[in-house]
């Protein structure tokens, strides 16, 4: 059993805290993915889960056990870090070998278990080379070997492809995926690549400045984001922020946002958007959400138009990008690349209101959609 | 500065292009000494160390040659591990083999002596000096191929010392350029003694080894694409 629960855990380093206070429960064999900008604390906290780093404060269980004070080797857990960590005296065989060598494996089976990952990874033409001699993105598959032959309940991976190629990334993505349905561990990966994380986790964490945002899994993170910052942070281009007040009017609310009344989905909660009844709030709208042409089958009733100036089209293949000049606000449309439009043209979209979102602009939060208690709901 | 030095020697290196030829022929050789640079010295007092005793020579020299292979192929090494094994498994058919060459390179150079003398009274005599010095020299290289033949761990088929025969005739120039160039080095030790002795300590034994050991395997692969008339390469293993 390797379910990890981290109960008020803090990390401090003398005055400055960099940690403060999370709960997470990560339940056995899950992949949990950790996201957030630079700095928020996602290795502080991989660090503190292996034992690498102090608990300075709280409580952190693996299975039933309480480890703040088991040692980092007693935990069975292999560590791939962002800056590789190997031996630099070693050759890449021996690096991937070592760990396994300190716990007395067998030779033979060592020597397997070695070539089966430096097959998987694509490195068997390095096995002889010491670290010195390879580049990041082949350093940083000898790391993953080096956890791949240990075969512990826990996998902790700090940004582990961040250093590959596309192409390489792509597969080494399939990858990891499957060694995790083969292993039957639990794993907690940090990446900042968003497809990486919606393709890989059960679960994300959205961290930032040391506090836990929001935990979900990545569909709900996608469709009910419940602040701004994790809003704007899943999801390229990024939602559409733009300021509106809340009216009623008899066929239900609206939002006005430049003199144009938005009607809102009569599914949404009543009793939660009422309080903020002639307020300024701020309306999300995911880019793919704005339409060419009205999309048949969405109720005409969350379709509303809003015009604007097209200020640069960029053409991505599958896609298009308009970025806009909307009410005096910019924003971006993903639209069909079929869609004729010059620079500089005023054009009409029709815009899909089933899915927008509404943000309190003081507290940032959701208005719509409440913090799910970190590690309470189901993974999908 | 300890930082300095930590950067230095854990900085990101150019990479291993997955996609490049391997190198053959003396480009191989280069790179190998290259890239072993180190395992080649640690190498060096291991042989040098374990030749000590005299009769353990040939098993020495036998061990040496297993980890030479390695280095050649580009697989992983234990040093000392697999040195100690390999010595161990080689001893008894390295000293045989090492005991019977020396005898028959004995007998023949002694041969060699014996006749050169009376050829200085008789030229008559320099037939039989010039043949036995031939079959001296065939003795040795068949020796030393056959000894890296059997310290090949991906060459297990019998009829070695036959083997070792027909290749020695077939490829008649490589095992003598190894020795001729090991006999340089040991030479050039002699020659500029006080300040080359140096060249023993850190190079000489496993730097001879590795010489060996690459003509015995182009002596191999030269010898197997004559007669199978398909090109074999000296790192691999051919059947
Ligand atoms: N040894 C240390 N002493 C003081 N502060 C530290 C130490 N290690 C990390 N920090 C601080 O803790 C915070 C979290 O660092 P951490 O490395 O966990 O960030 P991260 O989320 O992994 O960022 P990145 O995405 O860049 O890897 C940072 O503000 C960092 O400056
Ligand atoms: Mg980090």
């Amino acid at each position: 059993m390797a379910s990890i629960s981290l109960r008020k855990l803090r990390k401090s380093y003398g005055a400055a805290t960099v940690i403060h206070d999370i709960d997470l429960e990560i339940r056995d064999k899950e992949f949990v993915v950790f996201v957030g900008p630079s700095g928020c604390g996602k290795s502080t906290t991989l660090r503190m889960i292996a034992g690498l780093a102090e608990v300075s404060d709280g409580e952190l269980y693996i299975g039933e056990d309480l480890v703040n004070d088991v040692p980092s080797k007693d935990r069975d857990i292999a560590m791939v870090f962002q800056n590789y960590a190997l031996y630099p005296h070693m050759t890449v065989y021996k690096n991937m070998a070592f760990g396994l060598a300190l716990r007395k494996a067998k030779p033979d089976d060592v020597d397997r278990k070695v070539r089966d990952a430096a097959a998987i990874l694509d490195i068997e033409h390095l096995l002889n080379r010491k670290p010195k001699a390879l580049s990041g993105g082949q350093r940083q598959r000898v790391a993953l070997g080096r956890a791949m032959v240990r075969n512990p309940e826990v996998f902790l991976l700090d940004e582990p492809l961040s250093n590959l190629d596309a192409k390489l990334r792509g597969t080494m993505r399939a990858e990891i995926t499957k060694l995790h349905k083969r292993l039957d561990a639990t794993f907690i990966y940090v990446t900042h690549d968003q497809i990486e994380a919606m393709t890989m986790a059960d679960r994300i964490v959205v961290m930032k400045d040391g506090h836990i945002l929001q935990v979900d899994t990545p569909q709900r993170l996608y469709d009910q984001p419940v602040n701004m910052f994790v809003a704007g942070f899943i999801g390229a281009p990024q939602m559409n922020m733009l300021p509106a007040t809340i009216r009623r009017r008899e066929t239900g609310f609206v939002a006005e946002f430049d003199g144009t009344e938005l009607p809102l989905p009569a599914t949404l909660d009543a009793a939660r958007i009422t309080p903020y009844l002639d307020r300024e709030v701020v309306l999300g709208i995911r880019p793919e959400d704005f339409h060419e042409i009205a999309p048949p089958a969405v109720d005409p009733d969350h379709l509303a138009q809003l015009s604007g100036k097209v200020e640069l089209s960029e053409l991505m293949g599958a896609e298009m990008h308009l970025n806009m000049r909307l009410g005096g606000q910019d924003v971006i449309a993903r639209v069909s690349p079929r869609y004729a439009v010059a620079d500089d043209q005023q054009v009409d979209l029709v815009v899909d209101l089933s899915n927008l979102h509404l943000f309190d602009p003081e507290t940032q939060e959701s208005i719509l959609y409440a913090p799910t208690p970190s590690g309470t709901q189901a993974a999908a | 500065m300890i930082a300095r030095l930590r950067d230095s020697w854990t900085r990101e290196g150019p990479g291993v292009p997955k996609d490049m030829p391997p190198k053959t022929g003396l480009a191989l050789l280069g790179a190998t000494i290259r890239r072993e640079a180190w395992d080649l010295f640690m190498l060096n007092l291991l042989v040098a160390i374990s030749s000590l005793a005299i009769i353990t020579i040939p098993a020495a020299h036998a061990a040496g040659a297993r980890v030479a292979q390695a280095m050649l192929r580009d697989q992983p090494i234990y040093l000392l591990r697999d040195y100690m094994q390999a010595f161990r498994a080689l001893f008894w058919r390295a000293s045989g083999l090492g005991g019977a060459a020396a005898l028959l390179v004995g007998l023949a150079g002694y041969g060699v002596y014996i006749y050169g003398q009376l050829a200085l009274h008789s030229v008559i005599y320099t037939g039989p000096a010039i043949i036995l010095l031939a079959a001296a020299l065939f003795f040795a290289a068949c020796a030393l191929q056959a000894v890296v033949m059997m310290s090949d761990a991906q060459d297990t088929r019998g009829g070695l010392l036959r083997r070792a025969a027909a290749i020695t005739l077939a490829s008649p120039l490589h095992m003598p350029a190894a020795m001729a160039t090991v006999a340089a080095l040991w030479l050039a030790h002699l020659m500029f003694y006080p300040v080359s002795v140096f060249l023993p300590a850190v190079a000489n034994f496993s730097l001879g080894v590795l010489l060996v050991t690459f003509a015995a395997l182009s002596a191999k692969a030269h010898a197997t694409s004559r007669a199978t008339g398909r090109p074999a390469s000296a790192t691999q293993e051919t059947r």
